[in-house]
């Protein structure tokens, strides 16, 4: 942590509240294209964001300064996002009945698969742990031990899960751009 | 290294998750095994295709005024004093329940040795105490204060008979004054039982029971 990341901090724990937009702001748009990659929706990663934000200056004073701040943000953004995802998932079984993916009109498929980003495409065949875990050592380049962390979690179960996202990955990213294996040949 | 246990390790290689050892082994093995080299190659291939993919992606970020929105709201709202976590309370107190059963389970360990001893020494007869109270092996022309002095080592001596042989013994003299004769009690706590020895002055004794 920044020796100027401490001070503001302190400040923001003193009640200098002002002081937390300027601590924060760094983060925003590395928190907002995580949320993003781990719902797969700029809504839902919007409101995970805004969840973290929010947790992060009401809990500001459990922050342990020897961690790095960006960091203890990942963190919390992992657990709200879990928290999310399982509160979405409960909504949509109770509404499975009444409205499925294939129930969607054509046009609005179409407009879902537009949003959707090679990259996204890419981390859909991911589990939610394997996504968490390869966002974080891949993407975010975290160590070992600071995405176990994190992700609560052994180091040995992130070095399990890692290694079975870039197996998936590879297999994707072979299905969908081939040419690259071509040009290699 | 087999080609299925290097397959397994190949995608560790590439964030140097293995250790000094492992990567030297793998990395010999995929110099030697052609497949196992393709598939290294596809795996760095693909990564690489990957961040580049993120790279690409459009740079997420809030509006401006939506961020100055958030921010204002989320200052808004109460930070967090160091008021105690309620949800904590439950384990807490588990904790602590924990804790006092193993201190009382260790204190009554601890100390069991003194509490049976104790509950082992039995109080003595009202009577035998009360006989206690007077002087006890006085010779004439003698101060008072040696015979409390003897009589206190009479007390202390008692616990030591009684607590082995469930008998309880008292020193009392008949005839303090003229020491003709010297009597002593066993009382026995479980029956009842009360033997008298009476000593003459040459120490010739007759037993008595009550």
């Amino acid at each position: 942590m920044s020796e100027k990341e401490k001070d503001l901090v302190e400040m923001v724990l003193e009640g200098n509240l002002d002081a937390f937009e300027p601590l924060v702001s760094p983060y925003r748009r590395i928190l907002l294209s995580f949320a993003y990659r781990m719902s797969g929706n700029l809504e839902d990663a919007k409101e995970i964001s805004q969840e973290t934000l929010m947790r992060a200056f009401k809990y500001l004073k459990r922050y342990d300064p020897k961690r790095s701040f960006k960091n203890w943000l990942f963190q919390i953004l992992v657990n709200v996002a879990r928290r999310f995802s399982q509160k979405k998932e409960r909504i949509q079984n109770f509404y499975s009945l009444s409205q499925t993916a294939e129930q969607l009109s054509p046009q609005q498929n179409y407009i879902q698969k537009q949003l959707k980003t090679q990259l996204l495409e890419c981390l859909d065949i991911l589990s939610s742990r394997e996504r968490e875990v390869f966002l974080l050592r891949d993407i975010e380049n975290c160590g070992d031990e600071e995405s176990a962390k994190i992700l609560g979690c052994s180091s040995i179960s992130v070095r399990v899960h890692l290694s079975a996202a870039r197996k998936k990955i590879k297999e994707r990213i072979k299905e969908k751009f081939p040419y690259l294996w071509e040009e290699k040949r | 290294m087999n080609c299925k246990k290097a397959k397994k390790k190949i995608p560790l290689l590439l964030g140097k998750e293995l250790s000094g050892k492992k990567e030297e082994r793998l990395k010999s093995h995929i110099g030697r095994c052609s497949s196992c080299q393709k598939e290294f190659r596809e795996l760095e291939l693909a990564m690489a295709k990957l961040k580049t993919l993120v790279q690409e992606e459009k740079a997420m970020d809030w509006d401006q005024a939506e961020w100055q929105t958030l921010i204002r709201q989320i200052i808004s709202q109460k930070i967090e004093r160091k008021a105690f976590p309620l949800r904590f309370l439950p384990k807490l107190a588990a904790a602590y329940g924990f804790a006092f059963i193993i201190l009382s389970v260790l204190f009554v360990f601890l100390f069991r040795t003194i509490i049976i001893k104790q509950k082992s020494i039995a109080p003595w007869p009202e009577e035998i105490l009360v006989q206690n109270r007077e002087p006890l092996l006085t010779i004439p022309g003698e101060e008072k204060e040696e015979s409390t002095e003897l009589q206190v080592m009479a007390k202390a001596q008692k616990p030591l008979i009684s607590p082995t042989h469930k008998v309880q013994a008292a020193s009392q003299p008949k005839k303090a004054e003229s020491q003709e004769s010297l009597s002593v009690t066993f009382v026995s706590q479980e029956t009842g039982l009360r033997v008298v020895w009476v000593f003459n002055k040459n120490f010739e004794w007759k037993e008595n029971e009550k």
